[in-house]
């Protein structure tokens, strides 16, 4: 295994000061592939949250590209080597898709800094089917998703968390998603994702660490 | 000074101060009933020092770091808490200023204000010339401000922190850049009117203005920002002038008052329409 991207060493997250999972572990190296697994209410989600610096560490210590992860760092994880893709999309509603895409821009890693933004638009307008000055509320959840899912890859992370990123897609969106993670990872890139038992086959993964509640 | 000047200052004021409620709201998601509270705050410091012989640019920057030093120190003191508690703070603020400026009145030997210096090249009705234009130029760096990249950025601050996190977006940040703006917006508002009047009365400003100003700011919509802007502080900043000139009626101000009332609750009920429960109930609990 090569140099590691990501370090989960004895993991145990926590919400409101309380312990959410039993402590996990895992390592992944460029361009492979982890699945977290789990049952409903594992502490999946809370322990991807960690990961990225969303949500407070118990015990153990993350280290993403070298560097350990604090409470709180998320803003400056994603902009050098890390991209998050949430559970549920929580788009400002009110935005329109150019706004939006006019934050995401203006915060984009260095290394998206030949980004096209204009190339960008036109292929979020061919995605989700709606112009460029349609409110993000009016899109469905599987629309917002595909968003997500396409500027996480524009920005061109290290490592990508997704949580569940193929629940809610059809079947013609999944392929896709499934061909556009694939070719992340072809590039270099390393994928840690959040997926039901049920949901494994779905994903050829190099390490699946199942999650267990306290 | 004349019906029309007053009207246009108070219009101007209105402008700043509504602009200032408007990009807390924007940004945080909180409600600043403080605004006319800084604005009293800054003119108190613009007439103490320039009575006291300072210069006249001086005594401007002394008043406008007074009112954008509060403006900041205000979220950043109150960082975590909710909109109802930021809220109340933001009250209790005015209302120390308030009395802290009745305070002061007393120990300058002024009756119930405090007067300014005469400042010769900025008679009355040329103030309220300079407010207007102020006023004007506020609204179009916002109408650019919130069509620019760093609008957009600050926007889904305040719609969604933890958004704003995941895109790589420095909260601490924004939060700095709101006060500060905010503040000075404020600050501006308050000197003008002391240019203006050259007489601070603290009823005048303080939650005078505060809550028509939060009306203002809740009720502007980004992308109608100068349409709403001259609508609503017509509506709520001239209805008000106007009735006062018509002769104070208690009837008539409150009819004034109610309208405001009305304008802070369809707000507060729209923003529970937008907000994204799920997001917010988490990020609290963080």
């Amino acid at each position: 295994m090569g140099t590691p991207i990501v370090t989960v060493d004895n993991v145990v997250s926590e919400i409101a000061g309380h312990p959410v999972h039993a402590p996990v572990s895992l390592q992944l190296a460029a361009a492979q592939l982890g699945v977290l697994t789990g049952g409903n209410g594992s502490g999946k989600t809370s322990l991807l949250r960690a990961i990225s610096g969303e949500l407070r560490i118990t015990s153990g210590s993350v280290r993403i590209c070298g560097e350990a992860v604090r409470f709180g760092s998320t803003w400056r994880l994603t902009r050098s080597f890390l991209r998050m893709i949430p559970q549920f999309p929580m788009h400002p509603p009110d935005l329109t898709i150019r706004e939006y895409l006019n934050g995401w821009y203006l915060c984009r890693p260095v290394s998206s800094w030949d980004v096209n933004l204009g190339r960008v638009t036109e292929e979020l307008e061919e995605i989700t089917g709606h112009s460029r000055h349609t409110a993000l509320g009016t899109l469905s959840h599987g629309q917002r998703r595909l968003v997500d899912i396409r500027l996480s890859l524009y920005a061109r992370p290290q490592l990508l968390l997704a949580d569940e990123p193929l629940a809610g897609l059809s079947q013609q969106r999944l392929d896709w998603c499934v061909a556009l993670l694939g070719e992340f990872r072809r590039q270099g890139g390393t994928l840690l994702v959040v997926a039901h038992t049920a949901e494994r086959h779905l994903w050829n993964a190099d390490c699946t660490c199942e999650v267990f509640p306290i | 000074m004349g019906f029309v000047a007053y009207i246009g200052l108070m219009l101007a004021l209105g402008t700043l101060l509504g602009l200032s409620a408007h990009l807390y709201w924007q940004g945080s998601r909180q409600l600043m009933p403080a605004t006319g509270g800084l604005a009293l705050l800054a003119a108190y410091a613009f007439a103490l020092s320039f009575n006291a012989g300072f210069p006249i640019v001086t005594s401007i920057a002394i008043a406008v770091m007074a009112g954008s030093s509060i403006g900041l120190l205000l979220p950043l003191a109150s960082h975590g808490v909710s909109r109802a508690e930021f809220m109340l703070l933001g009250l209790a603020l005015v209302e120390i200023i308030h009395r802290l400026a009745y305070i002061l009145s007393s120990i300058t030997g002024g009756t119930n204000g405090l007067s300014v210096k005469d400042t010769p090249w900025v008679p009355p009705v040329a103030g309220a010339s300079i407010a207007a234009v102020i006023a004007v130029l506020a609204v179009l760096v916002a109408v650019l401000g919130w069509r620019s990249r760093r609008g957009a950025a600050l926007r889904i601050v305040g719609a969604s922190p933890r958004w704003a996190a995941l895109l790589g977006i420095n909260i601490k940040k924004y939060e700095l850049v709101i006060g500060a703006i905010g503040g000075s917006l404020a600050a501006i508002a308050g000197i003008l009117y002391a240019l203006t009047i050259q007489y601070i009365h603290p009823d005048d400003l303080g939650m005078t203005m505060g809550l028509p100003a939060l009306a203002v700011g809740l009720a502007i919509r980004p992308r109608h920002i100068l349409l709403d802007v001259i609508i609503l502080t017509l509506g709520l900043f001239g209805l008000r002038e106007l009735l006062r000139f018509m002769g104070t009626s208690a009837t008539r101000f409150a009819f004034h008052d109610l309208l405001v009332g009305v304008i802070i609750i369809a707000a507060a009920l729209r923003l529970s329409r937008l907000t994204d429960k799920e997001d917010e109930h988490l990020w609290e609990r963080l």
